[in-house]
């Protein structure tokens, strides 16, 4: 019983954490058509940098999880106006200077941190539950968090102006100028948005699971199954394909061992992709 | 007068009309610098000692085959991200029966070569008929899943610590620089084959149109397989030949990294050249290690730095630039001999 | 006769794009095939290269009933066609347009070309010839080496017929050869189809553009898929009252 409590709280915070990935890279790749293939990295720095805060610095987790994010918004607007824009949207030269954004970033954090595993410490220690079912505050409290930030993401997006702002530019980038939306401030924007959930996502990944520099890579794979999936263009879509990587990812292992899961997962994925190239949820 | 026996006058050369012997001599230089280059290469054993120098070189030769290969399916129009995954079906296509059934390497190479092949063509068929991006994330999943199966295999594959115990071809590392540069020379010249005849006009054709090229008889799912298939022989037989050499076949080496760095060696040389991959080969891998081999663990920031350079100010590629340049040194040259009105564009 | 069609009905749903449609082309003729715009006159062209299946009715090609054949057969019986929407090969020069359309006849293996057989080389030589020869007879031969996506409209229309005559057709079909041309481009075209029935080519002609009449040894004419009337040019002509009071005064005269 305690498995199966374990097991569903797994799959959640799986889900959310996949889900906010995965808006983070679609709000980049929409607004801005950039394949940001760095986004692993920022997910990994991110929890690198939230660790140092908490181990080295000493500072509490309350204070060191919004200075993590904010950092890794501000960062994504330098990176947007100085590394993205002057690549025109051109997928080779967005792709090299990802891959080179990526490198620097992991070769940073690998020098000073090494490679073995690490973990973010807990920002609220000790368990909560009753009677013999026991689950980690952190993980209810990252549960937490992590509704509130969706939910406030859709209403962004659906209710809020700039979000109205976006979506014309995702659906009519021309229009959208016409109507006299600045595309410069939706990119900051969309980049800092991409940039923060990423961050967000790595924080959640670092305190409750295992911190290694290799988990950007396997992150990163996983956003463009949960994207491509989904379909280019939506946003919709990766709450549902989230939903089910986290499904995937967090039941599966239980059964069976870690590398079959990802076998069975990906082909699984390659089938769907094959049978709809275009994703479920698409509008393009 | 145009040469009959030309298919396809280069694409990649400028617009404007041109003499045929303006031409040849502007082949020239290329041609002085590859025989010199030629002659080098296979001189240098005999003059350098070291051996991690010759380890370079033969990993270089790996890499130019195997980019070049990349290089090849792209112009059919298709941004092959699995082609990492069949340098590594090569390599277990060899490693395998060499380690358990203790095969020769003679018989583990060829074998490798043609299962890369085999499975590339296979494979290629779902992909053969869809555009650009759907393309590109269908094989960047394929070769996801090739390396999830070679990870999930059991004892038969090593899984993700690789498997080991791959008997050696040679004993000395000299005889694999010979083996890897006469490949690549071979390897070099089937591709410039394949480009430059009437199979390239085909892969050419349906990377522009498919529709135009089907009204004129050019299929375009026959001709994307092919190209596919014929990009995992030599990235199948380098993997192979390779893993050969290293005694090992481990997983980390084919990944979605590896072919990620594969692109990025294509990219930096120039895509639309045929020398793009060796000098991006050249500049990207050989020369941080050769020169700056000292900074150990701050190499990557050298690499990345090379990336940003070339992204910004020549996404054309290496090769980009120097045609460029060539170009203008050429205008300046025939302006002075008033041969045409018709400068170069620049 | 070189082509013979009768009865041929398109029903898209309940809509017939064509009618009862007559047309007999003989060897050798210039026929046209001239309507307003939705008369149905590509259609009667996808009909007969078999990219529309037809509702009803036969054509006939050379004695050859091809009523339910498919677009690379009818290609290999000789028939070519030109679209009006002109699709190319932007990055290749003209003559690589050319060139790369000798893909039926000859046609090479791939161990021919990969190897560099005798075969092959003859084959390209031949190839080569013939695509000069065609550039000059559709007047394209001075921008041979100019990318196709530079050349002005009217040019890429010319190279579309270039194509076209690479499948080495007996009958070519050209639908719409002159719309989007100036003057200049227009006498051009005009001059080259005649230089193609000199050389041998039955050429049926779709057009709105009227003169169009003036190569025609024939015309019919076709309003909402039924054929309207046919004979000489010039009968055609003097009925142009009718004509245009029929289709209004749209008409490029």
């Amino acid at each position: 019983m305690e498995l199966a409590i374990q097991t569903v709280i797994n799959v959640i915070l799986l889900g959310v954490v996949y889900i906010l990935m995965g808006m983070g890279f679609a709000f980049i790749l929409n607004l801005l058509g950039v394949f940001n293939l760095a986004h692993g990295a920022i997910f990994v720095s991110a929890a690198y940098g939230c660790y140092l805060m908490v181990v080295k610095l000493g500072l509490p987790g309350f204070v060191a999880f919004p200075l993590t994010v904010l950092v890794s918004a501000a960062f994504g607007v330098l990176v947007e106006r100085f590394l993205f824009r002057p690549m025109k949207a051109d997928f080779n030269r967005v792709m090299m200077v990802c891959i080179a954004l990526s490198t620097i970033l992991v070769t940073t954090f690998n020098r000073f941190l090494g490679t073995r595993a690490l973990s973010i410490p807990p920002f609220i220690p000790g368990t909560t539950g009753f009677g013999s079912y026991k689950v980690d505050t952190d993980r209810i409290l990252a549960f937490g968090i992590g509704i509130v930030i969706l939910i406030a993401i859709i209403v962004f997006v659906d209710r809020s102006r700039w979000g109205a702002r976006m979506q014309a530019v995702t659906q009519n980038k021309e229009g959208a100028a016409l109507q006299g939306i600045r595309f410069g401030q939706i990119a900051s924007l969309a980049c800092a948005v991409g940039f923060g959930l990423a961050a967000i996502g790595g924080v959640f990944m670092g305190s409750l699971y295992n911190l290694t520099p290799f988990i950007g890579d396997v992150t990163l794979i996983k956003v463009l199954m949960l994207v491509i999936l989904a379909g280019l263009g939506s946003f919709n879509g990766i709450f549902y394909v989230g939903a089910l990587l986290g499904v995937l990812y967090g039941a599966l292992p239980v059964f069976l061992n870690g590398a079959v899961v990802d076998a069975l997962a990906s082909v699984m994925v390659l089938a769907l992709l094959i049978i709809r190239p275009k994703g479920f949820f698409g509008h393009e | 007068m145009n040469d009959v026996t030309k298919t396809s006058p280069a694409a990649e050369e400028p617009t404007t009309a041109k003499v045929a012997s303006e031409t040849r001599s502007r082949r020239w230089p290329a041609m002085s610098v590859l025989s010199a280059l030629f002659v080098v290469l296979a001189l240098l054993p005999l003059g350098i000692s070291g051996s991690y120098y010759m380890h370079v070189l033969i990993l270089m030769f790996v890499y130019i085959v195997i980019s070049s290969s990349w290089r090849v399916v792209s112009i059919s129009g298709q941004f092959n991200i699995a082609i990492g995954a069949f340098f590594g079906i090569g390599a277990y296509a060899a490693a395998i029966p060499s380690v358990w059934l203790h095969w020769s390497p003679w018989i583990t190479i060829p074998l490798g070569a043609v299962a890369a092949t085999i499975l590339g063509a296979a494979l290629a068929f779902p992909f053969a008929r869809l555009r650009t991006i759907y393309y590109a994330m269908g094989t960047l999943f394929l070769g996801y899943v090739v390396i999830n199966l070679i990870t999930a295999g059991g004892k038969t594959t090593g899984m993700s610590t690789g498997l080991g115990g791959v008997e050696s071809l040679f004993s000395s590392r000299t005889h694999y620089y010979y083996l890897t540069f006469g490949l690549m020379i071979i390897s070099m010249l089937c591709m410039y084959r394949f480009e430059h005849s009437r199979i390239g006009v085909r892969m050419k054709a349906v990377s522009q149109s498919h529709q135009v090229a089907a009204s004129v008889g050019i299929g375009e799912r026959r001709n994307r397989i092919l190209a596919v298939a014929f990009g995992s022989f030599f990235a199948g037989l380098m993997g192979a030949v390779y893993c050969h050499y290293q005694g090992v076949a481990s997983p980390a080496s084919y990944g979605l990294a590896a072919t990620l760095w594969i692109i990025m060696y294509v990219l930096v040389g120039g895509i639309n050249s045929f020398w793009g991959p060796a000098i991006g080969v050249g500049i990207l891998m050989v020369i941080p290690e050769f020169f700056f081999r000292d900074l150990k663990g701050d190499l990557p920031y050298v690499t990345a730095a090379i990336l940003l350079i070339i992204a910004f100010t020549m996404p054309e590629g290496i090769v980009g630039l120097l045609k460029l340049t060539r170009d203008r040194v050429f205008a300046r040259h025939r302006k002075k001999k008033e041969v045409s009105p018709d400068a170069v564009g620049d | 006769m070189l082509l013979e069609i009768e009865h041929l009905t398109k029903r898209f749903g309940g809509l017939a794009a064509v009618d009862d449609f007559d047309i007999n082309v003989a060897e050798g003729e210039i026929v046209g095939l001239i309507g307003p715009n939705g008369a149905g006159k590509s259609t009667v062209f996808n009909l007969i290269t078999g990219v529309f299946p037809v509702t009803r009715g036969r054509i006939v090609y050379d004695g050859q009933d091809i009523t339910k054949k498919l677009p690379d057969q009818v290609a290999k019986l000789g028939i070519g066609r030109t679209f009006q929407l002109n699709p190319l090969f932007p990055d290749f020069t003209v003559l690589e347009n050319v060139t790369s359309s000798f893909e039926l006849h000859p046609h090479s293996s791939l161990f021919d070309i990969f190897f560099g057989t005798p075969k092959y080389r003859r084959n390209e030589a031949f190839i080569q010839e013939k695509a000069q020869e065609i550039l000059e007879l559709v007047g394209l031969a001075e921008e041979a080496d100019e990318l196709a996506k530079n050349l002005p409209h009217g040019h890429q229309k010319m190279l579309g017929v270039a194509r076209a005559l690479a499948t080495r057709p007996r009958l070519l079909m050209l639908d719409e050869p002159l719309a989007g041309m100036n003057p200049g481009e227009i006498q051009a075209s005009l001059d080259a189809i005649r230089g193609m029935r000199d050389n041998g080519i039955t050429v049926l002609i779709v057009e709105h553009n009227m003169q169009i009449l003036s190569l025609c040894d024939r015309v019919v004419v076709i309003s909402f898929g039924k054929k309207i009337t046919e004979g000489l040019p010039e009968e055609v002509r003097a009925n142009q009252e009718v004509i245009s009071a029929y289709f209004g005064s749209d008409y490029v005269c």
